[in-house]
């Protein structure tokens, strides 16, 4: 009478104490999951099978009853079934080159240590000891969905049946982008294709969104969203999505910064993504336009005297919001008319800015009837102007050098440019400066009387108001002269030079308006860079 | 064929290159012109965009309109609210007699009732632009009636406006529970608290802000003059503010590279018309020539008791800088 014991998929069992109910005949099986307890007489038997591995508990009973014929050679099958073990992998989503996680296996009470063997065929994870209880596992590269990489653990013990199970993991990533319903500014800090130096901003006591970009399977519930500083920002957690925008909740600060982040929901909330957000109070920006012209003299007429500039604010703001900006601007007439100044008070049919005096007499008409104003600040669209240092000696044929009553000379581009009028007129080159001196690129012609005027070229001083030219500009370039002159009279920014993408680029040739957190270039001295989001005074 | 896509082109050339003409009749006829209407246009998400239509009878706001935005400044959400306090404001601030002389002020008795009463009822970010506004445009002698209710509202969600709002209104009342307030770990290092403390009476808070001052000056530092300034300002104790008047014959300057020179008696003024916005002649924009500086320099001496003895640096408001011609 033979009896074989087996798993429940034919593999022989050894080792499992076999015996005949109510004869005291009992033994092991051997490799073959066999063991022959020889010639016994005619009957009927009850093999009862004792595996080595109790939990968990066996069918009842494991044992198999039937008659064994005189001369006959019986066989009992009894199959044993798997015991069962204890998996312990509580963090399933893994970051490629992350942290690696621990897995673990133990036994159920009572029964005897196996030996254990994890084994995968992802090439997306790696697996570490995998001979032993405990584990570690690493993501190497992002799965293609979600439970796509699965770990195998097989027992084996001498008098058990070998058992297995799986466990599925993802390989994940989230990336943090501009969303294209954010309210306020995103800056990817000229990396376009690296996220993980982006900066966020939002007004104080409001929200914005971020879009959120989970791969390899894993989705938004898998993590937590969470700052830092939680007095600043506060994510909304997000649904069950792979892409979303979230949601961000701004606090009452003024000024305030904090990193938000994504978190594994494991133990060790190992950060898969993280971006530093920033919360300003908006800096409004009040602007009055004032379209003025000099209605005794026809060569001030504007070349557009409809021009609205008040109705760009929307256009404007759906820039300067990139910094937590708003620019409120108006119209001084509040019809939109121009207003009629007698400023031309020289008759050359543009405004005379007296350089040295911050403007003079005819900037001080526009000023005078420039009223009502309040805190804003003004802007003086004109048609043209011209700019004079006046002479404070009298200068003679052959001088190289004159003097003029400013104390400091502005640099001179190059070109030829008017010193005198009328007869005494002629185009002068100017080759250097020295305080009030100025040295010429060579011999005057001409006797100057002091007074006489050199004109300086200029289309437009941030003076007050500041004055905007409209020359041969568009009126594209006009209006988005106004917030940049603002931008240096109420934002405190500088000119940018490089950077033709920000409003505040120093040329009008500017290709974008956005307000950046990236450092920029300033153009003049000391030329620093320039931070502008943290620049603005809130 | 070219020649056609040419003229084409030209012409969309030119016509990007026309400014964008108003068409009066057509935006007139959409914008708001009742109160309902500035509501129902505000919950659509439409933004305020200055000047207000149609709310104002007689040169002064429409007491019904206010009535209407009064009731849904309490109940309507955030955004909404955020653009009836702004409208609020404007109304207030364009119908104020002193507007036609340069002022910003807001004194509107109405207006002020309902900013510091539904319009600090929630916060969120129409409490805070409505602090905002109050502290800016309204003066001492109309906030401190508010006392009370900015004290609730500070103990209720501190935040920093609404210490800033607490220290100009200076409630009587409100000195030991500023005090316990802003020494909690979580706004003891905030500059805004530290304000609040020195404009409730304490002197040692008050003292720091005044020696920031000093040190600007004696170090000719323009910039940081002109924020020590600022904040002294927002303090606005006697003591305060005649340290700030004190200054009025500053030379200091504040320079943008490239873009401008402004004399720091501009901030001076700043900082002294947030505590007197109703006196048109510390506007910087009211100042043209010297004698404009010296009505103001009169202002102090009468209010302040301060007196000039240096004689004033050479006139300077703003020295722009050029734009190059292109």
């Amino acid at each position: 009478m033979a009896v074989l014991v087996q798993q429940t998929d034919g593999t022989p069992v050894q080792g499992v104490t076999v015996s005949v109910d109510g004869k005291g005949w009992s033994g092991v099986t051997d490799a073959s999951g066999n063991f022959d307890f020889g010639v016994v007489p005619p009957d009927t038997y009850t093999v009862t099978a004792q595996g080595n591995c109790p939990t968990p508990p066996p069918p009842s009973p494991i044992s198999q009853t039937q008659p064994v014929p005189k001369g006959a050679s019986t066989q009992f099958k009894l199959v044993l079934p798997p015991p069962d073990f204890d998996l312990t992998a509580p963090c399933r989503i893994l970051k490629p080159g992350g942290n690696s996680v621990q897995m673990s296996v133990s036994e159920k009470p009572g029964n005897p240590v196996g030996t254990y063997t994890w084994t995968s065929p992802s090439t997306n994870i790696r697996i570490d000891n995998p001979n032993s209880t405990t584990v570690t596992v690493s993501g190497l590269t992002v799965s293609s969905g979600r439970d796509a990489e699965v770990i195998t653990i097989k027992r084996i013990c001498a008098g058990c049946a070998d058992a297995t199970k799986t466990v599925a993991v993802t390989v994940a990533t989230v990336i943090f982008s501009a969303s294209p319903n954010q309210r306020y500014g995103y800056d990817d800090y000229d990396t376009p294709a690296d996220h993980t130096d982006d900066h966020i901003c939002m007004k104080q006591s409001d929200y914005s969104f971020l879009k959120v970009d989970i791969q390899g399977g894993a989705v938004g519930t898998d993590f937590d969203f969470v700052c830092d500083d939680t007095s600043v920002c506060a994510p909304v957690a997000p649904g069950g999505d792979a892409s979303f925008d979230l949601r961000l909740n701004s606090g009452s600060t003024n000024k305030g910064a904090t990193p938000l982040k994504a978190e594994s929901k494991c133990a060790g909330a190992e950060v898969f993504a993280q971006i530093q957000t920033h919360v300003y109070k908006e800096k409004l920006v009040e602007v009055v336009v004032a379209k003025i012209h000099d209605s005794t003299n026809s060569a001030t007429d504007l070349n557009f005297p409809s021009a609205d500039y008040a109705a760009e604010t929307n256009n404007i703001n759906a820039k300067m919001k990139e910094g937590v900006v708003k620019y409120s601007i108006t119209n001084y007439d509040p019809a939109n008319a121009q207003t009629d100044v007698r400023f031309d008070l020289d008759g050359n049919g543009v405004l005379s800015y007296d350089i040295a005096a911050g403007g003079g007499r005819e900037l001080n008409a526009i000023k005078t009837a420039f009223t009502g104003t309040g805190t804003k600040t003004r802007v003086a669209i004109i048609k043209d102007m011209k700019s004079f240092y006046y002479l404070s000696t009298p200068a003679n044929v052959g001088d190289t050098t004159i003097t003029v009553t400013a104390s400091s000379v502005f640099g001179y581009p190059g070109g030829a440019y008017p010193l005198g009028t009328g007869a005494s007129q002629e185009n002068v080159r100017v080759a250097s400066s020295s305080g009030s001196t100025i040295t010429l690129g060579s011999a005057l012609t001409k006797a100057h009387v002091a007074g006489e005027s050199l004109e300086f070229p200029a289309s437009g001083w941030s003076s007050d108001p500041i004055l905007v030219t409209e020359g041969s500009s568009s009126f594209d370039v006009l209006k988005w002269t106004i917030p940049h002159e603002a931008g240096h009279r109420n934002l405190q920014l500088s000119d940018i030079d490089v950077d033709a993408t920000t409003i505040m680029y120093y040329s009008r040739g500017r290709t974008d308006y956005r307000l950046r957190y990236c450092p920029r270039q300033q153009r003049y001295a000391p030329r620093g860079t320039e931070n502008q989001w943290e620049t603005i005074p809130r | 064929m070219k020649l056609a896509s040419a003229l084409l082109m030209l012409v969309g050339v030119v016509a990007a290159q026309q400014p964008a003409k108003t068409n009066s009749s057509t935006v007139e006829d959409s914008m708001p012109k009742t109160a309902q209407e500035y509501i129902a246009a505000f919950e659509r998400g439409d933004d305020f965009t200055p000047p207000s239509t149609g709310l104002i009878v007689n040169g002064q706001p429409d007491l019904a309109a206010l009535e209407v935005l009064g009731r849904s400044l309490a109940t309507a959400d955030a955004s909404a609210r955020e653009k009836i306090v702004r409208l609020l404001v404007d109304l207030g601030r364009r119908t104020d007699p002193l507007t036609p002389r340069g002022a910003d002020v807001l004194r509107h008795p109405k207006i002020l009732e309902l900013l510091a009463g539904p319009g600090l009822a929630k916060p969120d970010s129409a409490r805070e632009a409505a602090m905002d506004s109050l502290r800016h445009l309204g003066t001492f002698p109309d906030l401190k009636h508010f006392g009370d209710s900015f004290m609730k509202a500070l103990t209720d969600a501190p935040t920093e406006e609404a210490f800033l709002l607490v220290a100009k209104a200076k409630p009587s009342v409100g000195k030991d529970r500023v005090e316990r307030l802003a020494s909690l770990p979580e706004w003891k290092s905030v500059e805004a608290a530290k304000i609040g403390r020195a404009a409730l009476g304490d002197k040692d808070a008050e003292d720091t802000f005044l020696a920031d001052a000093s040190k600007a000056e004696e170090t000719s530092n323009g910039r940081m003059l002109a924020d020590a300034l600022s904040k002294l300002g927002l303090i606005g104790t006697p003591r305060a503010l005649r340290a700030i008047a004190e200054r009025l014959r500053t030379p200091l300057i504040f320079e943008i590279p490239g873009a401008f020179e402004k004399s720091i008696r501009l901030d001076v003024l700043q900082a002294l018309l947030y505590n007197f916005p109703d006196q048109p002649e510390l506007y910087p924009n009211n100042i043209i020539s010297e004698a404009d500086y010296t009505v103001a320099e009169h202002y102090c001496e009468r209010t302040l008791g301060v007196k000039y003895t240096v004689p004033p640096p050479p006139f300077l408001t703003y020295r722009g800088y050029p734009s190059p011609r292109e």
